[in-house]
């Protein structure tokens, strides 16, 4: 959500059949910003642009507001995804990382390795939060929430 | 030489969750939902909250699969998964309770959609 718009995503299996959508706060017809695409989940609004996850294809994509063509900015299994004034953070659900890349593209910087299936992320000014789920093999008890101080 | 790739060491906020999922902040304090215990019984999720500069981990609320989350200047609201069906999941709710904890409020029934369910960011 913005200061006029809700945006959300469709789509739930392992094809190219999710959206990206918006519409007015106060009502009105929605609006497709991106098509076919995969499993989108977490989104981040800024001034300028969407950004979204794409489970099913591992990837993290950003739209500008008014639509186009979607980029690609990273590829990786992240189910979390967060947004500050330069970058975008998201994890590698897979390899146990979390990461960001500059707004726009670039060449993602690894933020934090060794991390159990780090999941969904949360910013302020000047650190990044996580949550680890944890491991099948221990029912997942061993999750864990975590904090890198210098985003 | 040995430069680290960017960020250094992450420090822990809190360990010994159960499947933690989402996860919000406010000026002073992350939340957090804890799904709770996958494929052993008891149902056991849970809302947590703890200072964003480290400290001892509070339980505002436990609930069954808890999820989705939002944090206004007063509450803490989320998800839970169900009520009683826990197997087909057609009667989820979405709750209420104080930054501090104390007693939750139901604010809506609602059959969740299987996204919902658990583990969405």
């Amino acid at each position: 959500m913005d200061g006029a718009d809700v945006y959300w995503s469709t789509g739930n299996g392992s094809n190219n059949t999710g959206s990206v959508m918006t519409m007015p706060l106060a009502g009105g017809a929605p609006a497709t910003l991106a098509s076919g695409q995969f499993n989108p989940r977490a989104i981040a609004v800024d001034a300028a642009s969407v950004y979204w996850t794409a489970l099913a294809s591992a990837a993290v994509m950003q739209v500008a507001l008014g639509g186009g063509t979607p980029s690609t900015l990273a590829s990786s299994m992240s189910p979390g995804l967060a947004v500050d004034a330069t970058s975008v953070y998201y994890v590698d659900e897979i390899v146990g990382t979390v990461m960001k890349v500059p707004i726009g593209g670039g060449t993602p910087i690894v933020l934090a390795s060794g991390q159990s299936s780090p999941h969904c992320i949360a910013l302020d000014a000047t650190s990044v939060y996580w949550t680890n789920l944890g491991t099948s093999s221990n029912h997942f008890q061993d999750g864990a929430v975590m904090k890198l101080s210098a985003k | 030489m040995k430069v680290p790739l960017g960020g250094g060491a992450p420090t822990l906020i809190a360990s010994g969750q159960e499947h933690p999922v989402n996860i919000r902040l406010d000026a002073t304090s992350a939340y957090w939902t804890n799904v709770g215990r996958v494929g052993i019984d008891p149902i056991d999720g849970s809302v947590m909250s703890a200072p964003l500069s480290g400290g001892t981990a509070v339980t505002l609320a436990t609930g069954p699969f808890p999820n989705d989350l939002a944090v206004d200047g007063t509450s803490v609201y989320w998800t839970n998964g169900c009520t009683n069906d826990c197997v087909t999941f057609t009667d989820g709710t979405v709750m209420k309770v104080a930054l501090a904890g104390g007693p939750s409020t139901t604010l809506a029934s609602a059959e969740l959609s299987q996204r919902d369910r658990r583990g969405r960011c």
